[in-house]
Order: C-alpha cells, then sequence, then structure tokens
C-alpha cells in the first residue's frame, strides 16, 4: 500500500539524512605545504592548489597524494591534458585510478578502464575507489554482470573493515547506490555511507556532493539544496556543486540554473557535464541552435560524454533530423551497447517537447535494453497514460513504483489511477468522455454539445480531421487533473492537451466564475488540431497563441481578455518581441509574463488572420510538421524576415489597443486610495483621457448614490477604453444605474457588453437573465442563462429557470435537457423533479421516456396525485 | 433503489423492522423550547424559527393549539412562559397529563449549546437543560413515542444519553465540537411549513422527511457561502446511541422517524392510509381501505428491487401503480358526488 498524496518534491519513501554531521574540524589540524594546498583546493582557491600542489610534487619522493591532488586539481579547472602528462611522467600503479579518471573526462573509455584496472592489481593505496570507478564504467558501458558482482564485494568490505577512511567510504557508498536497483533500500545504505565519509572527511566536498546527488536522484530537492549549499558555502566555485544546485534548481523550476552553469564553467571551460546540462537546459526552452551548439560542444571537450550524445540524440530528433539523430545513436552504441539512458534521456526531453508517442517509443526502447531502468519504466507508463493507454501505463507504472518506491510521480499517478473506477466513460460522435460518475449525468449533455460543437469548428478551420475517438477526461479536483498531467500537485493550468487525450479540470474543480469550463475545451481541442496537423512539432508560443485566437472566435470575450497589466508590462519593453515569444512561455522573466503571452501570442493570430487571411497559420502548421523552423515559416508563408514580423506584429498591437496604451500611461498626482470625491473629480479634469481617472471618479459617485454624474464619467470612461473585460468597469456600474431608474433594457444591454468581454463574468450572465426575464423576453433570458452554464452549471434553480424558458419558447428538447439536469443534481424533492421531467418528455413527444421517469417519480412518492394522472394520461396514449 | 428511496419505502411499508403504521387516532404534542438568545440577532433569529415552526404545526399540520407548549426566554403573544428548566417540567407534566398512551410527543428546542470538559448543555435561564435532565422528562413520558430535535449548537452530544426505545433523537450537530451557531432549525422550520419536504407526497412531513431536507440544505447553505461546514446533523431512533448523517437500510436508523409525522392532517388533495375513519360513507371508506392496501402493496414492492430481475419489478410497479392511480381518480369523484 502507498502512503499519502505528495503534494510536493518531497519523496515517497523518504531518504533522510540518517546522521548528525559534525561541524568540519579544520582548526585542530597543524598546517603543513600539503595542507595548504588541499585546503586551497578545497575552498575553491585552484591557481594557489595548482601552485602549491606543483611545488610539492616537484619535490623527489612526493607522495602519491600529492601527484593525486595535483592531478585532480587541474582535473577540475579543466587542465586535463597537463593532469594526463604529469601522471603519465610520475607512472605506476599509486596515480592510475587518478589518470583514469582524467582519461575518462576525455571519454577515453578503454584506457581508462586499463587504468582503473592497473590501480586495483598494483594494490594501490586508493585501490577501493578505483575498483569502484571501474564498476561504474562497466556499469555506464551495458557490462552489468561484472559490475554488479565488483558492486556487492564493497558490502563485504564494509561489513569486515572497523575503520574505513573517506575515500573507501564514498566507494562504498557509490557501489550501494548502484545496487540499489535490486534493493531499494540500498539508497539509505549509500547515504550512510556518505554521511560517514563526510564525518571522516569535513573539509572534503565530495562526500556533501555525493549526498545531495542521491537525494536528487531520489527527488529530494529539499535535502539536496542543503547538502549543495553546504558544500558551495566551502566552495562557491565547484564546477560539481555548481552543476548539482543547477540541476536541484531546475528540478525544482527554480529560475537560476543557467546562471549556474554559466559558473561552474568560469572555472572549468571544459567540463562536459556543464555544457551537457547548458544543452538540455536549451533544448528544454526549445531553443535548439543553443542546445545543439551546447551538445556538441561538450562532446568536443569529451567525444565519449553518454549524458551529451543523448541530449545531442534528443535535439537532432526533436528538430527533425533522423539522421544526426542515429549518427549519436551509434556513437552511444559503439560506448554501451545497450544504452537505455540514452533512450531514457530522449523520451524525457522528448515530453518537454509535448512529443509524447516518441517518449513513448524511445522509453520502450530502453526498457527493452535495461528492465531495471524504473525511471524509463515510470516514463513509458506516464506517457501511455497521456496517449490514451491507461491500462498499459498502469501496469509500467506498477511496475516502475515497486523498483523505485521514492518516485512521487509514480505514486501520485497510481494513487490517481486507484480512483477511476468511480469515472464513467461517455462516447459521443468524436470524443469519449470520462467523468467521474456523481457529475456524469449533469455534465455530459453539457461536454458533448460544446465538445462535437468545437470539433465541427476547428475541423472546418483547419481543414482536417482528427483520429477519434479523442479521449476528454475532466477531474472535479484540481490536484486530480494536477497529478494527471504531471504526476504531482500544484499545477496552475486549467487544462492540458496531450494530443489525442485532452484532460482539464471539471467546471467543480473550481470555486463559481473561476473560470469558463466550456472556453478551455476549446482551448484544449484547438492544441489537439495543432498537435495532430505537426505530429506534435508546433512551438509553444505558436499552438496556445492560435488556440487563444480560436477561443476568441468561438464566442465573443472567450480566451485571454486585454488586461491593462499586460499593456503596462509591453509599454515598459517587458514582453519579448514576437519572434522570440517562446522565451514569456518557457523562461518567463516574471510570473505575470506567461500570462501576457498568451495575450500576445493570440494578437499575432489576430493580426495574421487579418493581414494573410486564415490559411497562414495552416500553412505554418504544416511547415513545423515537415520539421520547419519559426524563421524559415515566417520567411516563407509570410514573406518576412523576423525582424520585419516582429515589427508588423508590435504595429497592429499598437494601433489595435491604443485607447489600452493611453489607458495605462503615467499621469501627474494619481490619486491614493481612500480619497475624496473631490480629489477624484479634481484627477478626471486633469487628466479627461485618461481611462482609470474617469472610471475611478464614475465609481466614487455611483457608490455615492449620484447616478446622473456617475453615467456622465463611466460613459466617458467606456469611450476611452471600450474593451475593458473586469466586472468593475463601466458596464456593470451602468446597468446597476439603468435597473434603479427602470431602464430595464438599457441595463440589460449593458450586461450583454459586459458577458461579451469576460468569458466567467458567472453573476453578470445571471442578473442579464432575471432582468430579460422581467422584460419578458424569454429567449435572451434563456441565452443568459446558457452562457451562465458554461460557467457553473450547478445550480439547481439555473436549470429550472431555463427549463421554464425553454418549455415557453417551446423548446422541447432543451427543457428535457434542464429537467434532466436538476434531476442529476439530486434535489432534495426529487419525485418532482423526475415528474417535471416526465412532462418535459411529454411535450417533447418522447411518451416512452416520460412513462419511465413518471414511474420512477411515483416510486418515490405512489401518492403523487399529478403525477398519476400523467400516468394514465401516458398509458391511455400508448394504449 | 437508493438508500434514501429504500428508507421511505420502508417506512410507509411499516419497514422490515416491524413498526406499526401510523394510527388515526394519535394526536401529537409538541414542546417549543427558545433558550437564552443571548444577542438581539440571535433572539430574533431563533424568535422567526419557532414562530414558523407554531404556524406550521398549528395551522397546517393539523396539531391542536392546546397540544403545543412554547417556552421562550422572553414571554410574547402565544409563549406560554419563559424558558427554565422549572416551567419545561410543568410543560411536561402537563403534556403527561393530557397525552394519550398512543399519542405522540415532539420536543423541539432551539438556542445555543455549549460543551466542555465532556458536559453538554442546552443553555436556559437560570440551570441549563443537560442530557440527564431531557432524559428524565422522556422517561416521564415513555412509553409513548417520543421525539426531540434539538438544533443548538453542540447538540450532537446529546445522543447517547437520549437514545433509546421509541425514541427518535434528531440533532443539528454530530458532536459537542461542532459548537458554532447552527441553521439547522431554520430549514427544519421550513420543511414543516412548506411542500417542500414532503418527499414522498403523501401529504404528511414525517420526522425522516424533515430531517432529510434540512440536512442538505444545511450542507447546501455552506457549499453556497462558499464555506467550511459547522454542522453535521444526526438523527438516532434505533436505540444503539449511535447518530447518523445518512439514515439508511445500512444504518438501520430512519425508520422509526420516517413513521413520526408531525401532526395528523394531510392535505386535502393527498390520498393517505389513516383516511378512512375520517368519512362516515361505507363505500368512500372501502376505497380508502382498498387505496391503503395498494400502497402497503407498492412500498413492499419497492424493498423487493434489487432481489427481482429488473424487467419483471418495473412491470409489476407499473400494474400497482396504475391501479392506485385508477382508485386515486375512482375516490376523487366519489369525493365529488359527496359534495
Amino acid at each position: 500500500m502507498r502512503g499519502a498524496l505528495v503534494t510536493s518534491r518531497a519523496v515517497v519513501a523518504t531518504l533522510a539524512l540518517l546522521g548528525t554531521v559534525p561541524a568540519p574540524r579544520l582548526a585542530a589540524q597543524p598546517a603543513s605545504p600539503y595542507q595548504d594546498a588541499v585546503s586551497a583546493w578545497q575552498t575553491g582557491e585552484y591557481d594557489a592548489a595548482v601552485r602549491g600542489f606543483a611545488a610539492l610534487a616537484a619535490r623527489p619522493g612526493a607522495a602519491p597524494d600529492v601527484h593525486r591532488g595535483y592531478a585532480r586539481a587541474l582535473l577540475e579547472m579543466g587542465r586535463t591534458d597537463e593532469a594526463e602528462r604529469h601522471l603519465r611522467a610520475v607512472g605506476g600503479a599509486q596515480v592510475a585510478n587518478v589518470l583514469g579518471g582524467v582519461l575518462l573526462a576525455q571519454g577515453r573509455w578503454d584506457e581508462a578502464e586499463a587504468q582503473f584496472r592497473a590501480a586495483v592489481t598494483g594494490r594501490a593505496s586508493d585501490m577501493e575507489v578505483a575498483r569502484a570507478r571501474l564498476a561504474e564504467l562497466l556499469w555506464d558501458r551495458g557490462q552489468r554482470a561484472e559490475a554488479l558482482r565488483i558492486f556487492e564485494g564493497f558490502i563485504d568490505l564494509y561489513n569486515r573493515s572497523r575503520a574505513l577512511g573517506a575515500p573507501e567510504l564514498m566507494a562504498v557508498g557509490r557501489a550501494v547506490r548502484r545496487l540499489a536497483v535490486t534493493n531499494p533500500q540500498l539508497f539509505q545504505d549509500a547515504l550512510m555511507a556518505f554521511d560517514q565519509a563526510a564525518e571522516a572527511a569535513p573539509g572534503d566536498p565530495l562526500p556533501r556532493i555525493l549526498v545531495g546527488e542521491l537525494f536528487l536522484e531520489k527527488y529530494n530537492a529539499t535535502e539536496a539544496h542543503a547538502s549543495f549549499r553546504e558544500a558551495l558555502a566551502r566552495n562557491p566555485k565547484h564546477p560539481r556543486t555548481l552543476l548539482g544546485e543547477a540541476r536541484a534548481l531546475d528540478f525544482d523550476g527554480a529560475p537560476g540554473a543557467g546562471q549556474l552553469v554559466a559558473k561552474a564553467l568560469e572555472t572549468n571551460p571544459r567540463s562536459a557535464p556543464a555544457l551537457a546540462l547548458r544543452a538540455r537546459l536549451a533544448l528544454s526552452a526549445e531553443n535548439f541552435r543553443a542546445a545543439l551548439a551546447a551538445a556538441e560542444d561538450a562532446l568536443e571537450a569529451n567525444p565519449g560524454s553518454l549524458e551529451a550524445l543523448a541530449i545531442l540524440g534528443a535535439a537532432r530528433f526533436l528538430a527533425g533530423d533522423q539522421a544526426g539523430f542515429e549518427a549519436a545513436r551509434n556513437r552511444a552504441l559503439a560506448i554501451n551497447p545497450t544504452p537505455a539512458d540514452f533512450f531514457a534521456t530522449v523520451a524525457e526531453l522528448s515530453v518537454q517537447h509535448r512529443r509524447y508517442a516518441v517518449a513513448v517509443e524511445m522509453a520502450t526502447r530502453a526498457v527493452e535494453l535495461d528492465s531495471l531502468h524504473y525511471v524509463a519504466r515510470g516514463l513509458l507508463g506516464m506517457n501511455q497514460m497521456r496517449v490514451g493507454r491507461v491500462a498499459e501505463g498502469r501496469a509500467n507504472l506498477e511496475h516502475a513504483f515497486a523498483g523505485d518506491p521514492y518516485n512521487p510521480w509514480f505514486k501520485n499517478s497510481l494513487d490517481l489511477l486507484d480512483t477511476f473506477e468511480r469515472y464513467e466513460s461517455v462516447p459521443t460522435s468524436h470524443f469519449l468522455l470520462f467523468l467521474r460518475e456523481d457529475e456524469a449525468a449533469l455534465l455530459a449533455p453539457y461536454v458533448e454539445e460544446l465538445a462535437e460543437e468545437a470539433y465541427a469548428a476547428l475541423a472546418a478551420r483547419n481543414g482536417t480531421a482528427l483520429e477519434t475517438p479523442i479521449r476528454l477526461e475532466l477531474f472535479p479536483r484540481h490536484a486530480d487533473f494536477s497529478v494527471r498531467t504531471l504526476g504531482l500537485t500544484g499545477l496552475g493550468a486549467l487544462g492540458v492537451a496531450f494530443g489525442p487525450v485532452l484532460v482539464m479540470d471539471s467546471p467543480s474543480a473550481r470555486e463559481p466564475g473561476e473560470f469558463n469550463w466550456a472556453s478551455t475545451l476549446w482551448h484544449e481541442l484547438a492544441h489537439a488540431f495543432h498537435l495532430g496537423m505537426t505530429d506534435n512539432r508546433v512551438p509553444r508560443w505558436f499552438t496556445e497563441g492560435l488556440a487563444v485566437h480560436e477561443q476568441r472566435l468561438a464566442r465573443p470575450g472567450w480566451g485571454h481578455p486585454p488586461a491593462l497589466d499586460f499593456f503596462q508590462a509591453y509599454a515598459a519593453d517587458r514582453m519579448p518581441p514576437a519572434s522570440q515569444l517562446n522565451r514569456g512561455f518557457m523562461r518567463p522573466e516574471y510570473p505575470e509574463q506567461v500570462i501576457h503571452s498568451y495575450f500576445m501570442a493570440s494578437q499575432v493570430f489576430a493580426w495574421m488572420e487579418e493581414e494573410h487571411g486564415p490559411r497562414a497559420a495552416i500553412r505554418m502548421l504544416e511547415g513545423y510538421g515537415a520539421g520547419q523552423d519559426t524563421e524559415t515559416l515566417v520567411r516563407e508563408v509570410l514573406g518576412l524576415g523576423l525582424g520585419q514580423f516582429d515589427h508588423a506584429v508590435d504595429g497592429y498591437i499598437r494601433a489595435r489597443y491604443a485607447d489600452a496604451f493611453r489607458a495605462v500611461e503615467p499621469v501627474a498626482e494619481w490619486p491614493g486610495r481612500d480619497v475624496s470625491l473631490g480629489a477624484l473629480q479634481a484627477a478626471a479634469r486633469r487628466n479627461p483621457d485618461h481611462f482609470p481617472s474617469r472610471l475611478r471618479l464614475g465609481q466614487a459617485l455611483a457608490d455615492a448614490g449620484r447616478a446622473e454624474e456617475a453615467e456622465v464619467e463611466l460613459r466617458e470612461a467606456l469611450r476611452l477604453f471600450r474593451e475593458y473585460p473586469e466586472l468593475d468597469g463601466p458596464y456593470l456600474h451602468l446597468a446597476r444605474i439603468h435597473r434603479q431608474r427602470g431602464e430595464l433594457e438599457r441595463a440589460a444591454n449593458a450586461l450583454t457588453q459586459l458577458g461579451m468581454l469576460n468569458e466567467r463574468a458567472l453573476e453578470v450572465h445571471l442578473l442579464e437573465a432575471e432582468i430579460r426575464s422581467e422584460l419578458d423576453d424569454p429567449a435572451a433570458a434563456a441565452r443568459a442563462l446558457e452562457r451562465s452554464l458554461l460557467i457553473h452549471p450547478y445550480e439547481v434553480q439555473v436549470h429550472q429557470r431555463l427549463a421554464e424558458l425553454y418549455a415557453r419558447l417551446a423548446n422541447h428538447d432543451g427543457a428535457v435537457r434542464e429537467r434532466r439536469a436538476v434531476v442529476a443534481l439530486d434535489p432534495v424533492d426529487l419525485a418532482d423533479a423526475r415528474y417535471r421531467l416526465a412532462r418535459a418528455l411529454v411535450d417533447a413527444e418522447r411518451p416512452d421516456d416520460a412513462r419511465r421517469e413518471v414511474l420512477r417519480a411515483l416510486e418515490i412518492a405512489p401518492s403523487y396525485e399529478v403525477a398519476q394522472e400523467l400516468l394514465l394520461e401516458l398509458r391511455g396514449a400508448r394504449r | 433503489m437508493s438508500a434514501r428511496l429504500a428508507l421511505l419505502a420502508a417506512a410507509i411499508a411499516g419497514g422490515p423492522w416491524g413498526l406499526p403504521a401510523p394510527a388515526d387516532a394519535q394526536e401529537t404534542h409538541v414542546l417549543l423550547v427558545v433558550g437564552l438568545p443571548g444577542e438581539e440577532t440571535y433572539e430574533e433569529r431563533f424568535h422567526e424559527w419557532a414562530s414558523t415552526i407554531r404556524d406550521a404545526a398549528v395551522e397546517r399540520l393539523g396539531i391542536r393549539e392546546e397540544n403545543l407548549i412554547w417556552l421562550a426566554d422572553d414571554p410574547a403573544a402565544r409563549i406560554r412562559d419563559r424558558a427554565t428548566l422549572t416551567t419545561m417540567r410543568s410543560a411536561v407534566d402537563e403534556i403527561a397529563g393530557r397525552a394519550g398512551p398512543d399519542d405522540r410527543v415532539l420536543f423541539v428546542l432551539i438556542g445555543h449549546g455549549t460543551s466542555s470538559r465532556g458536559e453538554v448543555r442546552f443553555n436556559l435561564s437560570g440551570p441549563d437543560l443537560d442530557p440527564a435532565e431531557l432524559g428524565a422528562m422522556l422517561e416521564r413520558l415513555a412509553p409513548r413515542p417520543l421525539a426531540v430535535v434539538h438544533t443548538a449548537s453542540a447538540s450532537g452530544d446529546f445522543v447517547p444519553e437520549l437514545s433509546g426505545e421509541g425514541r427518535t433523537i434528531i440533532t443539528a450537530t454530530r458532536s459537542g465540537r461542532e459548537n458554532t451557531e447552527t441553521w439547522f432549525a431554520g430549514f427544519f422550520a421550513e420543511a414543516l411549513s412548506g411542500d417542500v419536504a414532503d418527499l414522498d407526497k403523501d401529504g404528511r412531513i414525517s420526522l425522516l422527511e424533515a430531517f432529510e431536507f434540512s440536512r442538505r440544505e444545511v450542507a447546501r447553505y455552506f457549499e453556497q457561502q462558499n464555506l467550511l461546514a459547522t454542522e453535521h446533523a444526526l438523527l438516532d431512533d434505533n436505540g444503539d446511541g449511535q447518530g447518523t448523517m445518512e439514515p439508511s437500510e445500512a444504518t438501520s436508523d430512519g425508520a422509526r422517524a420516517g413513521a413520526f409525522y408531525v401532526g395528523g392532517l394531510p392535505r386535502a388533495s393527498a390520498s393517505r392510509s389513516d383516511r378512512p375513519a375520517a368519512t362516515d360513507d361505507p363505500v368512500l371508506a372501502t376505497l380508502y381501505e382498498q387505496q391503503a392496501a395498494l400502497e402497503q402493496r407498492i412500498a413492499a414492492h419497492r424493498l423487493r428491487r434489487g432481489q427481482m430481475d429488473t424487467g419483471a419489478y418495473e412491470r409489476e410497479l407499473e400494474e400497482l401503480l396504475v391501479e392506485l392511480a385508477l382508485k386515486t381518480h375512482e375516490i376523487r369523484a366519489r369525493e365529488e358526488e359527496e359534495k
């Protein structure tokens, strides 16, 4: 049985510190030139360390530790040639282990292996370290049996030795960590060994780095940060520590990883792991050029870096370069004939590019090569879930979690899968709706209607069909949606498209008025088309912007609105140009930039459709599918260079929203909070064309009951910025003023206008419906209530009102749908609800359905006379 | 069949628990007690709820005015006396002396309750009412069918001590720890004052129906206010000392409450099983008897849902319901003739 839901990146079978590592005991050590050099090295004074070691090494009969320290300091700075030259000059088994490390950093696997073996057979004083490194090398090259045999020997070493030194303890930890693939509990033993090493060598950063790496490997970024930061406190320049912290930040999704990589490269410009991480970060941000360049740089430094080869392979594959991918793969194969990590890395990076089917394919290859690769197994399971292969996904996740019980993604996903038995599948023409059973009867008719409408519209717009059924899952708990998407809670989004599988919050997952489920569904389905048309190769900015544009075409007011803070950010040059909008999504510089990027990206398509017609976006989608990049497509489809493209979009936004830009222009003496009406009037007089000044005065006048004056100000505000979408804008105030005066038509029209600017205006629709009813306009009242249902369909009274309106309008099917909704909401008076449904079914000329419903009403309340009458009427009709 | 439906069916059928159907001769006696309100807001609110219950009982549900004793801290029109332990004891003595052996007695308590260090109380002027005292009052009225609807905060802790044979105990909260203001009484008053809680459309409100309506409306209230629910009503009528929030066959609570009707008169338009005694027309009396028998058969049939083929169940149900509907027609026609 699994434990409780993991709500953050804490671990499941938690890997925790087993003991308290005492503070470094350096002060008691007597100083010596060797210790000075070691100390300089350990504190990041690399030049001083190299100088000190060089002087000591030049002395006749220098101890092996001096030569090792000298070489390791050089290696840490990337001066591999010097390190190799020195060690070869010294020669012998005592320096063979360190020489092996220097050779390995250059990708010279065979030579490195020979040196490690030489250290072991020569019984060097660091032979246990060499043995561990030999086994790691064999492991990385796919020679698992021999590697495991060697690793197992370290358990004996630990058990029979009373006082191991720090290097041996670290060797034990490294060995046990690898053995943990067969027994996850051994990770705890690895941690214990590293902790003991840290205690034995308080000045050496390596044990802490190993602890940090182990924590990160087991998904505990908090403890990893603590370890890395402790090591960095002693040596702020240590490349491996900086990389560890960078990886931990990236794991957290926090900014700053790139800067730490750069800092690591300052110490060691040839650090293949640093360059590989730089490549990975660039690829995650969909910056293919930078990713390819950094991966090549890493391989130039270390042609045998399996990590760099995997990232290079992924970048090439995702960029559509199949031959390049195969070349990278073949290089990896030459090092390791079963390179499961290579395929697992490609799978992982494919997920970041929304290439879920590719992830399945690559993860499958990884587990075929290494059945104990639980990360790959879990990736396979998670992505099978994403492409709709739920049963297979679950099986693989179960398998992965058994081997990696620390993994929160697997655990959360399996917990969620346990709840799937409480969901119902409802097939429609093009969809398979997956709804929780307690709201399936209510939601299914509305979701089906909207989804099918969206499908028809988007298929027509894009001139293509999708493979169906499209699986559409709605989760009443936002945490479940988040876990379904990421494996973790905390996702801020409302919906996600994996391609043929769409998952989103059910309307009940959020407070009423927080989101418009129908608009969200339309957005996600638009993604499904874009992903389908490009084989998931569309850049994030493009598909997000086009999806918002499609929302806006579907219904007035849908999609991200023109918010004032966007125009403030844009005017302050806090938005990237159109051609670099991906940055705003993938590496936002401030939290709101993502939302701003949605709006701006949608404007790119508004401009594109206006200037180049609706086919332009489709032609670009086709181009992405064929592997072309944005620059090429902008040139070929739009006939523009990137600079011209940026300029054109900028011009469009500034012209289209000139009133909004004016509204955010700074004004002198903007009144603070809680100022008098007089101060607001003075501000409005000073700035007669300033929207916020007029709006604020209008609001204050309305609050003061000075309706006539308020109306003047509010209408002026409207003149200045008609599309202001928020509920505190002019329209709602005007509606109230008109209603108070009995000008119901004008009040209702103001509400209609506001409803067409804001997709979440639940109260506005309900109020409009009320006023339209007072105006005896049932059709308009019904339309307003329909709009409210796209936000919050859970109010019995709303469905009852809509049913009555539809009955008046002789829209019998509509009335039946609404009466069914009332029944689905399980009202207290269920007998009455069923009777009224039966009545609606009679009106809709569905006597058999009506008879069934009236029987259900009478089953609850046999004495219900009006229902008895209806039953007799229906029996008469049947006979 | 839903648990809710099964319970209503069982209540009508006499139930699998073998409870008797209510007899026509039974009367209902009500002791309505409004405790110390404290602030003016509560005084007004409690008075409004109590007034609604009083009016519904007397003017709508046919409880004789002399059978309803209303005690409140601030006596006014229609209120008999202040609400104290002494006046409560006197009222109980009066009911004990007046009520017939089969009459039903209903206590409704509105006000504030407290629970501290294992002691739970209903706040009155002077000494508070505790479960032992209330239990003694119930003993005084035994073995009549008794019900207590305790709507105050912290009322849940009364259940274990009051639970017993022949008693229906309803509380607004599930424990003494739910000790903030409660809304249950307002919805209970609404249940008695309209048709909304007549879930089986028989023209009467049983305590089970009133409980079901009130607890769901309380839940809806908190949901609509976007608040965490601070009260969860309980019902106990099987004497096990354990209240249940959702009575069903599985919990075995609810049967007695389903047969405990508040008041005696059905709506004029409703059919009911105890109508025969209300007519001198032998034809009509026979029709009423036949109607009652059909209702009993339907209720018994509903309990067989799940034990028989769905199609067969529904066919048989439909025939019974048609028969009942035709019988209602006959009754209405005869009633018209009589006029």
